[in-house]
């Protein structure tokens, strides 16, 4: 890294990022100039248009991710917390689609959202079906699930489509989504969820190209984890005794949450 | 004749792939595209199987000292060997730096300074991108609101001294020379804006330009002052289609693209801007 350059850029970073106009200036101070004949007048209004593309893009790339929040929150709240958030936590990438990940923890401790606590839930589920649309493509298997009736389950393992995951949150964060985003459930269905605190464990996954969630089935979220994590369908179920395999191995066949089955190469059960 | 393409964005996703109009060329944000897989590669390999796609990115930050991004640049190469582009762009800006000890993106287009130091960066970082994609890149000249006391030089020999050492070619963004000589006659200077412009691309020697960028910007006046904006939301004006004119007389035919970013309008609008690009030529 060169000095002087990496200097001058962590100035204009820095008065960028500066909470008021008048330390950003100060950052600045003998480094940048006004364009043309300027004066200092023309250098503070460049430097406010720069930072008002932060503040814009901010509440514009996150509404992109996180739909439900920000109507939950109304334009005026999501976007102060926007801002908040660019200020606390700047975009490290390039692609601004990946900006938002520490959005669901920064709202769990946002003093102005403290008597909103099924928000950050919510974040954290809207972030994971955000991340969901950019996983990789697959495709069904169906000829492979003839090893479920030929091999033993110890020998065998379930794909599941890439990057599935359960959440579990003590709101109602699936009903919730899904009334703002489907309207079924109906809005004053998912109030009444919320007024009761009915928890409700999210279940996401890529249907083809589109990200889904739905409340998972009881036992599921340990069974889809064991799989994820490269169990066998044996162990798997042993860790799932709840779930009834039976009746979720077709609709989730149907939904794509299931793809195939494969051998288990690296089974460690005997 | 110039070929005439469009920036291809959200809103226009499914009409432009059921209405397949008569286009040169789409381009594209190349981080719109990142990812292993999804809706969006899935409608942009759509697209290439209709039309040439150039990849414009906005996220390299070439000018940046802290270096590109690994990350980044292979999501690029991953992206490149799916679309199998006409052209790759990015821009001659900085945006990765040290901001409280970590490394952040401010997500912008970011000046740089026209001198040595910062040459030796951007040469650096542009030839390192174009050793990983086996391909010449093709670099944008900004709209800077600000500039560095450290420049001591102008920026069409800046840029095509880059040009010269790395191999790149450049992307001339007519719009952009223009909303500086804007913002440079609001600041004081004399220069009529339009010859400003041509003088400036009088400076870019021919054969080295690879695709001109057409635009529209704002105007915007306030109690803290007056400002041209390079907001991508307007028709192109007939100052920029005169600047483009005279960049196609000196460097063309070369490919111009419409850009609209902010409140896109319909796609036939679009389509007609792209009409008059040829026109225009």
């Amino acid at each position: 890294m060169t000095a002087s350059l990496a200097s001058e850029q962590q100035a204009l970073l820095a008065a960028l990022w500066a909470p008021a106009q008048d330390a950003a200036m100060q950052s600045l101070a003998g480094v940048a100039v006004p364009v043309g004949a300027g004066s200092q007048a023309h250098l503070k209004r460049a430097v406010m248009a720069y930072r008002a593309h932060g503040r814009a893009l901010a509440p514009r790339a996150l509404a992109a991710a996180f739909p439900v929040l920000a109507q939950l929150l109304d334009e005026e709240n999501f976007g102060a917390l926007a801002r908040a958030f660019w200020l606390a936590q700047p975009p490290t990438l390039g692609d601004i689609a990946q900006w938002g990940a520490g959005l669901a923890e920064f709202v769990r401790h946002a003093p102005q959202l403290v008597d909103e606590p099924y928000l950050a839930d919510v974040a954290q589920v809207e972030w994971t079906l955000h991340r969901l649309a950019f996983a990789p493509d697959a495709a069904p298997d169906l000829a492979s699930f003839s090893l479920l009736t030929t091999q033993d389950p110890a020998a065998l393992t379930l794909v599941l489509s890439p990057g599935a995951l359960c959440i579990a949150s003590p709101w109602p964060v699936v009903s919730i989504i899904n009334a703002h985003l489907s309207g079924e459930p109906p809005l004053a269905k998912a109030a009444r969820l919320l007024r009761e605190r009915a928890g409700e464990t999210a279940l996401m996954w890529r249907d083809g190209l589109r990200p889904r969630v739905r409340q998972a089935a009881t036992g599921e979220a340990a069974f889809v984890a064991a799989l994820q994590g490269g169990a066998s369908l044996l162990d798997a179920l042993a860790q799932a005794s709840a779930l009834d395999f039976n009746a979720w191995l077709a609709p989730a066949v149907q939904s794509a949450l299931l793809l195939g089955a494969a051998p288990h190469n690296n089974s460690q059960h005997t | 004749m110039t070929q005439a393409g469009i920036g291809w964005r959200h809103p226009h996703y499914a009409e432009l792939l059921q209405s397949l109009p008569a286009l040169d060329f789409l381009e594209v944000h190349s981080e719109n595209f990142f990812g292993d897989g999804g809706a969006a590669l899935a409608v942009l390999a759509q697209a290439r199987t209709h039309y040439a796609v150039s990849l414009h990115g906005v996220g390299l930050a070439l000018g940046s000292a802290a270096g590109v991004d690994d990350a980044h640049l292979e999501q690029l190469a991953q992206l490149v060997q799916r679309i199998e582009p006409v052209r790759v762009s990015d821009h001659a800006c900085f945006a990765r730096g040290s901001l409280g000890g970590n490394t952040i993106h401010a997500a912008d287009l970011l000046p740089i300074p026209f001198n040595d130091e910062a040459l030796a960066v951007l040469c650096a970082n542009v030839q390192r991108v174009q050793d990983r994609l086996r391909r010449p890149l093709l670099v944008e000249n900004l709209s800077a609101y600000l500039g560095f006391a450290s420049s001591d030089r102008a920026e069409p020999e800046f840029l095509t001294t880059l040009a010269q050492r790395t191999g790149c070619q450049l992307l001339v963004d007519v719009n952009n020379i223009y909303v500086n000589a804007l913002n440079a006659r609001i600041a004081g200077d004399d220069t009529d804006p339009v010859q400003a412009c041509r003088s400036w691309l009088d400076a870019i020697p021919p054969g080295i330009v690879g695709e001109i960028h057409v635009a529209g910007h704002s105007h915007l006046k306030d109690e803290h002052g007056e400002i041209v904006i390079d907001d991508h939301g307007a028709r192109v004006c007939d100052a920029v289609w005169h600047i483009h004119a005279h960049a196609q007389r000196r460097f063309g035919p070369v490919p111009v693209l419409v850009e609209w970013d902010t409140d896109v309008p319909a796609l036939s609008v679009l389509l007609q801007e792209a009409a008059t690009a040829r026109a225009w030529t």
